[in-house]
C-alpha cells in the first residue's frame, strides 16, 4: 500500500509558465512554455491522481510519445498548486 | 495579495511542505521501480534504473520551491549567496567596510555640523525678512556696537525696517547683565533673555498667550514671563493654567503671560532661551545688578516687505556715511565709549563703522559668546569642499578595490556565466554583496559621526563659535544625508566594476584565471589614482601648515613665558549703568581692597610675582590693536598700529619678558597727570621709530608724553595672527590699574600652572565676596584660545588627512593588486622566460608608484598655490616652508609604496608553468 498525494482539478485552464522562474532551467524542453501545465489539468480532469499516475497516464494517451520527467512534473504541479488551479490532498491508495 | 498570503503560508509551512514533496517523490521512484520489477528486472537493477530515470530530484525540490519563493526568495537566495561570498573575501569586505566607514564617516561629522549652522533656520515666519544689525569689523564683535532705546527708535523710523526689537547683550562685558532665574519646579536656573517689548512679533514667532507690551517695559511694572514651549512641557506638565499665573521664582516671582512656538530658544543659533523676560526686569534678575533701566541691546530688525538685505544694507551704509561726514559722532544710538578706556577693558565703539545687516540664520550667539556672522569666511566651506574630496577618495578607493575582488573571481563569474546564470543575476548578486558592505560601512559611520559630536566640545572655540551650543541631535536631513552619501558612493564606485566584470565571458576565462584589462580602463584607473593622491597631498599640506602655525603659536610667537604665566579677569559690577558719582565710589572700593588681594595672592604658595596687567591676547586686545594710532617723534608724527599697555611695575617681568636694552620699570617710574612717563618698548616699535638703534632716551608723543627707557623683545598684541607687535608699556599704581568694572592680573608662578586656579580663587572670595564673574586662564590657555581657528583647522585637516592618506594607500594597494591580477599571465611568461621574482615585483610596484608620484607633484603644485591663498584668508598662518611642507608627500609616497609591495607580493604565487600551460 502506498501513501501519496492527489490532485484534483479546480479551476478553469489558464496559461503560465515554471521555466521562467529560474536563472537556470532544469531540462531543456521542446514544449513550449505552459503546455506541460496545460497536460496535466487534462489529465486531472479525470479525477484525483497522484504524481506517478499522472506520468503514466500522459504517456499512455500520447502513445508513448510524452515522456514527462520527474523534475519537470513536479515544480509544474506546485506551480498548478500555487495558482489554486489544484488541490492537494493525502489518501492511501492500494 | 492573494498570492502573498498563500508565499507567506507556505513559507510559515516550508519545511513541512518540503517534507512532503520528498516523500511524494520518493514514493513516485518506488512504483517506478515496482513497474521496473513487474518487467523482469531484478531488485537492484530496478532500484538503480527508477532512480536514474528520476533524474535529478534535488534539482526538481529546488524548483518546486522556487515555485514558492518566487522573485522574494530569489532575491533572499542571491543575498544568502552574497554573504557567503562576503565571507569567503573576508579582507575585501573588512578593508572595503573602513574606506567607507572613514569616508562616510567625516563626511557626517562635517554634515552634522552644517546642518546645524545653515540647514535648521529658527522657527519663526519668513526668516528671510529678518536681520541682526552687526558690526562687520572688530572681529566679528557686535557687542561693541550694542544699542540704546533712542538709537533703536531711530531705526524704527527707518522705512527700511516694518519692526526693530532688542535683546540684552549679556556677553563679554555685559556679563553682568545676565538674567539668573530659579523657578521652584525646575532643577537649577533656566537660560533667560531679557528682551524690548514687541520682540516676539518682530521676530514672528507664535505664542500662546501675548507678547509683551510696552507697559510690562515699564520700571515698575509687575514681573511677567513668556515661557519656551520646552520648560512648558517638561517644566509645567503643559498645564494650560500657568498661562496668566504667577509662578514662584528666584529671585522675583513670575506672571507667565506666554509660551513661545514650539522649537524656538531665540534668533539667534545657539541660543537656548527658556524664559524671555522684559527688559526692564533685568535690573532685578541680572546677576551683577543694575542702576539703570537702560542696558546695551543687540538690535533685530524685521525688513519692510519688498525691501532685500542688500537693499536695506545700501540704505544703511549711506545713513553711516552722512553721520561720518558730519564728525567724529558715533551711528546714532551707540552707547559711546569713554574717551580713554580704564585699565584692564577697552571699548571699541570708538570709531563710527558702518554696520551689516546679518541675516538671522546666519547669526550665531549665546549668553556668553559674542555674536558671529558665520558663513562670511569660508572655512566651512573649505571644510564641506575638503569632505566631499574624501568622499570622492573613498570611492575611487572603494572602485579599485571592487575590480580587484571582481577580477579575482573573474573564473566563478565566468562558471556562472556558461552554466546560464544570466547577466543581470550575476550584477544582482554584486549589487547584494556591496549593498551589504554598504550597509555595513554606513551604520559604522554613523557611529563614527556619533562619536565624533561628542568628542567636539574638545575642539570648542572660546570666544568663538561654541560648537556645542548648536543643535547636533540627529535628524531626517543627516539620515538622508547619510543614505544619498552610500548611495553615491555605490553608484560611483559599484556601476563601472558591476559592468565590466559581468562581460560576456570568452573561453580562455574558463580554462585559467587570467582577467584581461583594457588599456584604456587602466589608464583612467591610474589617472583617477593621481587625482585621489593630488587631493590628498593639498590635504596633508595643508594639516601641516595649520599644525605648524598652532606648534609656532606656542612656542615661538606670543613672546611670553605661557608655561609660567596666568591670567585673572574679574568684573566686580556692570561698567554701563553706573552714575559718576557711583562710579567714583565703586572704583575707590575697588582700588581700597586690591592691595589686600594683591598680598593675598602673593602669599599663595608657588607665586613669584602679581602685576596689575591684561593678557597680551584677546578679543579686545586685538580690536584696540589694529586701530591705528598717531606717534610724533623728534622726525616726525607717523600713523602705526600700536598698543599702549599699562601695568604695574611688575608686569613685564610677570610676562616673563625678555629685555634687550635699558632697563625695565620700577615704582618711581609711576607717573600721574600728563607728566612725561618713563616707557619701555618692544623691538619691533624700537626698529619702527628710530631704525638706526638709539632708541633708549629718545621721546615720543603718544596722546601723552613718553620716554623709551627700555627695550625688550616683541610681545605678540591682540591675536597672534595680527602679527602685530608693536606696544608701548607704562607703569601704572594699583589706583590707575584698579577699575570699578574690571580688574585685570598677571602672575608669574613656578610649577604647573593649572593647580593654582583654586588658591587664586579663594583668595578674590575672601577680599571681594562673589563677584559676577572671575575668570583664571593659564598662559597656554591664552594661546590656545586665540589660536582656536587654527587648532580646529589642524584637528579637522589632520584628521582629513590621516583618512585621505589611508583611502591613497588602499588604492595604490588596489592598482598594484589589480595589474598584478589583470597582467597575471604576462608576468608568468616573464617568469618562465628566466625573469627573477624581484624584478617582476618592482615592475608591478613602478606601476603602482607612477600615478602617485604624478599626483604627488600635482598636488604640491596645487598646495603651494592654495597656501597662497589660505594664507590670505586665514592671517597668522605660517608662510609654506616647502622643504618642511615635503614630508607630508614624501609621506604619501612611503605608505603607497608599502601599499603596492604588499599588492606586489602576490606575484610570487604565479606559476611559470600554469602561464605557459594557458598559452
Amino acid at each position: 500500500m502506498a501513501r501519496g498525494s492527489r490532485l484534483a482539478s479546480a479551476q478553469p485552464l489558464a496559461y503560465s509558465s515554471h521555466q521562467r522562474l529560474m536563472g537556470l532551467t532544469n531540462s531543456p524542453s521542446d514544449l513550449r512554455p505552459g503546455t506541460l501545465e496545460l497536460l496535466l489539468l487534462k489529465a486531472l480532469e479525470r479525477g484525483p491522481e497522484h504524481g506517478y499516475a499522472i506520468v503514466e497516464h500522459l504517456r499512455q494517451t500520447s502513445e508513448d510519445a510524452l515522456h514527462v520527467g520527474e523534475s519537470a512534473l513536479y515544480p509544474a504541479l506546485q506551480c498548478l498548486l500555487f495558482r489554486g488551479w489544484a488541490k492537494p490532498s493525502w489518501g492511501t491508495r492500494a | 495579495m492573494i498570492s502573498l498570503i498563500r508565499r507567506l503560508i507556505h513559507f510559515w509551512r516550508r519545511r513541512r511542505e518540503a517534507d512532503a514533496l520528498a516523500e511524494e517523490l520518493e514514493m513516485h521512484r518506488h512504483l517506478r521501480q515496482a513497474q521496473l520489477e513487474a518487467q523482469g528486472m531484478c531488485e537492484a537493477d530496478a532500484a538503480k534504473t527508477s532512480r536514474r530515470l528520476m533524474g535529478n530530484t534535488t534539482l526538481a525540490r529546488d524548483d518546486a520551491r522556487d515555485v514558492w519563493a518566487g522573485r522574494l526568495g530569489a532575491a533572499w537566495l542571491d543575498v544568502r549567496h552574497g554573504l557567503h561570498a562576503l565571507r569567503a573575501n573576508r579582507r575585501f569586505a573588512v578593508v572595503s567596510c573602513l574606506t567607507l566607514t572613514l569616508c562616510l564617516g567625516a563626511n557626517l561629522l562635517v554634515f552634522t555640523i552644517v546642518n546645524a549652522l545653515w540647514l535648521r533656520p529658527p522657527p519663526v515666519a519668513d526668516p528671510g525678512g529678518l536681520v541682526m544689525i552687526t558690526n562687520p569689523g572688530g572681529m566679528g564683535s557686535t557687542e561693541g556696537h550694542s544699542w540704546a532705546e533712542a538709537g533703536l527708535k531711530q531705526l524704527r523710523d527707518q522705512p527700511i525696517f516694518a519692526g526693530v526689537a532688542g535683546q540684552v547683550a549679556t556677553s563679554g562685558f555685559d556679563a553682568s547683565f545676565l538674567p539668573h532665574i530659579v523657578f521652584e519646579r525646575s532643577a537649577g536656573a533656566v537660560e533667560a533673555l531679557a528682551v524690548t517689548p514687541q520682540y516676539f512679533s518682530v521676530a514672528g514667532v507664535r505664542l500662546v498667550g501675548r507678547d509683551f507690551s510696552l507697559d510690562d517695559d515699564r520700571p515698575d511694572a509687575a514681573p511677567v514671563a513668556i515661557l519656551s514651549d520646552r520648560l512648558w512641557g517638561t517644566g509645567f506638565g503643559r498645564d494650560a493654567s500657568v498661562i496668566g499665573a504667577t509662578i514662584p521664582a528666584t529671585p522675583v516671582p513670575l506672571r507667565v503671560i506666554g509660551v513661545a512656538a514650539p522649537r524656538f530658544h531665540g534668533v539667534r543659533l545657539g541660543e537656548r532661551v527658556d524664559v524671555w523676560i522684559p527688559r526692564a526686569l533685568t535690573r532685578r534678575v541680572a546677576l551683577g545688578g543694575m542702576a539703570r533701566d537702560n542696558p546695551p541691546l543687540l538690535a533685530m530688525a524685521r525688513l519692510a516687505p519688498g525691501v532685500s538685505v542688500a537693499g536695506a544694507q545700501q540704505a544703511m551704509y549711506a545713513d553711516w556715511r552722512v553721520s561720518q561726514a558730519t564728525g567724529p559722532s558715533p551711528p546714532p544710538g551707540v552707547v559711546r565709549a569713554p574717551s580713554t578706556p580704564p585699565m584692564g577693558f577697552s571699548f571699541v565703539s570708538g570709531l563710527p563703522v558702518p554696520l551689516a545687516l546679518a541675516p538671522i540664520t546666519r547669526v550665531f550667539g549665546s549668553p556668553t559668546s559674542r555674536t558671529l556672522v558665520v558663513g562670511e569666511d569660508g572655512v566651512l566651506f573649505v571644510a564641506m569642499l575638503t569632505a566631499i574630496l574624501v568622499l570622492l577618495g573613498g570611492c575611487a578607493t572603494l572602485m579599485v578595490l571592487v575590480l580587484v575582488s571582481c577580477e579575482q573571481r573573474r573564473q566563478e563569474f565566468a562558471v556562472r556565466m556558461a552554466l546560464g546564470c544570466s547577466r543581470t543575476r550575476l550584477m544582482t548578486a554584486l549589487l547584494v554583496e556591496l549593498t551589504a558592505i554598504l550597509t555595513v560601512g554606513a551604520v559604522a559611520a554613523m557611529g563614527l559621526a556619533v562619536l565624533g559630536v561628542r568628542a567636539l566640545p574638545a575642539l570648542s572655540l572660546p570666544g568663538g563659535l561654541e560648537i556645542t551650543r548648536l543643535d547636533l541631535t540627529p535628524d531626517w536631513r543627516l539620515a538622508a544625508f547619510g543614505v544619498l552619501g552610500a548611495l553615491v558612493t555605490l553608484a560611483l564606485a559599484g556601476t563601472g566594476p558591476l559592468l565590466r566584470s559581468t562581460r560576456p565571458v570568452l573561453a580562455s576565462d574558463l580554462a585559467l584565471s587570467s582577467g584581461r584589462s583594457t588599456p584604456s580602463s587602466y589608464r583612467a584607473r591610474r589617472v583617477l589614482l593621481a587625482a585621489q593622491v593630488a587631493a590628498t597631498v593639498i590635504v596633508l599640506v595643508a594639516a601641516h601648515l595649520f599644525v605648524v602655525t598652532v606648534r609656532d603659536g606656542f612656542t615661538r610667537s606670543p613672546g611670553f613665558d605661557v608655561d609660567r604665566t596666568l591670567f585673572v579677569e574679574l568684573q566686580a559690577r556692570s561698567m554701563y549703568m553706573s552714575t559718576r558719582a557711583e562710579g567714583e565710589a565703586r572704583l575707590a572700593s575697588v582700588a581700597q581692597r586690591l592691595p589686600g588681594l594683591l598680598d593675598a595672592l602673593r602669599r599663595v604658595p608657588g607665586v613669584e610675582l602679581v602685576a596689575i596687567g591684561r593678557a597680551p591676547l584677546g578679543l579686545d586686545q586685538a580690536i584696540l590693536a589694529t586701530r591705528p594710532t598717531e606717534v610724533e617723534t623728534a622726525s616726525g608724527t607717523r600713523t602705526i598700529r600700536l598698543s599702549g599697555i599699562g601695568g604695574t611695575p611688575e608686569y613685564l617681568q610677570a610676562l616673563g619678558a625678555n629685555r634687550l636694552a635699558g632697563r625695565l620699570l620700577t615704582t618711581a617710574d609711576i607717573r600721574t597727570g600728563t607728566a612725561e612717563r618713563p616707557c619701555v618698548i618692544t623691538a619691533s616699535l624700537a626698529q619702527a621709530l628710530w631704525p638706526d638703534g638709539a632708541a633708549i632716551g629718545q621721546r615720543f608723543k603718544r596722546g601723552l608724553p613718553f620716554e623709551v627707557v627700555g627695550i625688550v623683545s616683541d610681545i605678540a598684541q591682540g591675536s597672534l595672527r595680527l602679527d602685530q607687535r608693536a606696544a608701548v608699556f607704562s607703569a601704572w599704581s594699583i589706583d590707575q590699574g584698579a577699575s570699578a568694572e574690571m580688574v585685570s592680573l598677571t602672575l608669574r608662578v613656578t610649577g604647573d600652572p593649572t593647580a593654582f586656579s583654586g588658591p587664586i580663587r579663594e583668595a578674590i572670595t575672601s577680599t571681594f565676596g562673589t563677584l559676577p564673574r572671575v575668570e583664571v586662564s593659564t598662559g597656554r590657555e591664552v594661546v590656545a584660545r586665540d589660536l582656536g581657528r587654527e587648532r580646529l583647522g589642524a584637528w579637522f585637516f589632520s584628521g582629513f588627512g590621516l583618512v585621505a592618506l589611508a583611502l591613497g594607500a588602499g588604492g595604490v594597494f588596489g592598482l598594484v593588486a589589480h595589474l598584478v591580477a589583470a597582467r597575471r599571465r604576462e608576468f608568468g611568461v616573464r617568469l618562465a622566460l628566466g625573469a627573477t621574482p624581484q624584478s617582476v615585483m618592482g615592475l608591478a610596484l613602478s606601476a603602482g608608484i607612477q600615478p602617485v608620484t604624478v599626483g604627488v607633484v600635482v598636488g604640491v603644485a596645487a598646495a603651494a598655490g592654495l597656501a597662497a591663498t589660505v594664507r590670505a584668508s586665514l592671517t597668522g598662518i605660517r608662510p609654506l616652508d616647502l622643504p618642511a611642507a615635503l614630508t607630508m608627500p614624501l609621506v604619501m609616497l612611503a605608505c603607497a609604496a608599502g601599499a603596492g609591495l604588499i599588492a606586489a607580493w602576490r606575484v610570487r604565487r604565479i606559476s611559470a608553468l600554469e602561464a605557459l600551460r594557458a598559452e
